[in-house]
């Protein structure tokens, strides 16, 4: 028998199954979202235990043929990863996302580097924001739904300071006059860059941002709301 | 056809809305009651009977009883200056096993906001009514150690701070007759953390 290949993986979400197993999803580096079942995972003396720890880098091996694999091996990687406060609701917001945005079976190997270095951000950078935006922005661009930062998306004409611009979700952003920018949410050319930029330094570039990549995942999310956000109630604007 | 009767069919599907009772054994208990236990089976279809309809959560602190305020609740002898919060009623039974006599609320599960599960889904606002009556000098945030207890505990933090009413955690630990070498790295590292000076 060929012993299964071990993976580096973290856990996206677990749900109870039967009296002692579980059902976890995993966001693995070659593979992207996978589910696996842990059997008697809740059990005392299981060796699949670390399958609880959600946030925290583990080394899986699984093996099957269906949809959903059988997890084989699971063990905590590098331990010491602990969020606390507003951190461990950001950290729980990069899990809802993925879990809305990303099927089974889509390897995306980018987002596994990207949501690695977003968790280790959050773990030493306060306040969170800023890093909560800039995974946001690239999780959309590995999904093929990149927003153009750069050109105006009827004129192509590039994107400048001083102008302001609407955003239609899909489409990009068209330039509007002032008088228009002040009736609806526009967003100044200043806005748009430094999100390109990813050089978000102040309030008002942070807010924009945010509500620039609302609108930008707003399709993609539907009409159930992401309720980590209603749990961050006012810590999003840190 | 069906190899039963329709009563005793029926009786073998009622059985498997119990947790872990599959096909197998639904039938066996069926078979058990009708065959040697009939006092048995009229006395749990009886005490069903009452429990499903007199057994309510209680007002304060939602655990399970007959009674509008339970009588964990009303006890004197209990120390009100002290609130419990925990996950599950199975919980409340854990930690009467520790020695503490204070009072309990029960979350009915914790927040998990991939399943849908927010504040209002477990009773928060329940929970600050609660506070605003007992008005307690300590809260002991009783979660489970996964990553939606500390979620679910932080929240309560975070809820609770306009009562200006200081909140522990249940500390993390090696457990009592294991061995360092097979503890899991993450608790391990918190029972460093936490460690305390002896002399």
């Amino acid at each position: 028998m060929s012993t299964p290949t071990l993976k580096n993986a973290f856990v996206l979400h677990t749900r109870a199954y039967r009296e002692t197993s579980i059902i976890a999803e995993l966001l693995t580096l070659e593979e992207g979202r996978v589910g696996v079942l842990a059997k008697g995972a809740k059990r005392r003396y299981s060796t699949l235990g670390a399958v609880n720890q959600q946030l925290t880098p583990l080394t899986v091996a699984y093996q099957g043929r269906g949809e959903l694999q059988t997890l084989t091996h699971c063990e905590v990687s590098s331990p010491g990863c602990y969020f606390s406060g507003t951190k461990l609701l950001s950290a729980l917001y990069l899990n809802e996302l993925l879990m809305r945005l990303l099927s089974r079976g889509d390897a995306v190997a980018d987002i596994f580097a990207l949501y690695q270095k977003t968790l280790d951000r959050i773990k030493q950078q306060s306040p969170v924001a800023n890093t909560l935006r800039l995974f946001e922005k690239h999780l959309l661009v590995y999904l093929g739904y990149g927003i153009n930062l750069q050109t105006d998306a009827e004129t192509e004409k590039k994107i400048v300071k001083g102008k302001f611009y609407r955003y239609h979700p899909g489409h990009g952003f068209v330039v509007v006059t002032l008088g228009q920018a002040s009736q609806h949410t526009a967003f100044s050319g200043e806005s748009i860059i430094a999100l390109q930029q990813e050089n978000l330094t102040e309030a008002k570039l942070l807010t924009d941002a945010k509500i620039l990549l609302r609108l930008a995942l707003a399709p993609l999310l539907g009409s159930r709301p992401i309720k980590t956000r209603e749990l961050l109630q006012g810590d999003f604007h840190d | 056809m069906s190899l039963f009767s329709p009563l005793l069919e029926q009786l073998v599907h009622a059985l498997r809305c119990l947790p872990g009772v599959g096909p197998k054994s639904a039938q066996r208990m069926a078979f058990h009651l009708l065959a040697r236990e009939r006092d048995g089976g009229r006395y749990l279809a009886n005490m069903l009977q009452q429990a499903m309809e007199l057994i309510h959560r209680c007002k304060q602190c939602q655990g399970f009883s007959e009674k509008k305020i339970c009588d964990l609740c009303t006890n004197p002898r209990r120390d009100h200056a002290i609130l419990c919060v925990v996950e599950s009623p199975a919980d409340v039974m854990a930690m009467e096993q520790t020695g503490y006599r204070g009072l309990y609320f029960v979350l009915h599960g914790h927040l998990s906001p991939i399943d849908g599960i927010g504040p209002s889904e477990i009773g928060l606002e329940k929970l600050k009514k609660f506070l605003q009556e007992i008005s307690p000098k300590e809260i002991v945030l009783a979660t489970n150690p996964t990553v939606e207890g500390d979620a679910t505990a932080q929240y309560i933090v975070q809820l609770t701070k306009p009562f200006q009413i200081p909140c522990s955690r249940l500390a993390h630990g090696v457990p009592i007759g294991g061995e360092i070498e097979f503890v899991d790295g993450n608790t391990l590292a918190h029972a460093f953390a936490g460690r305390e000076i002896v002399s």
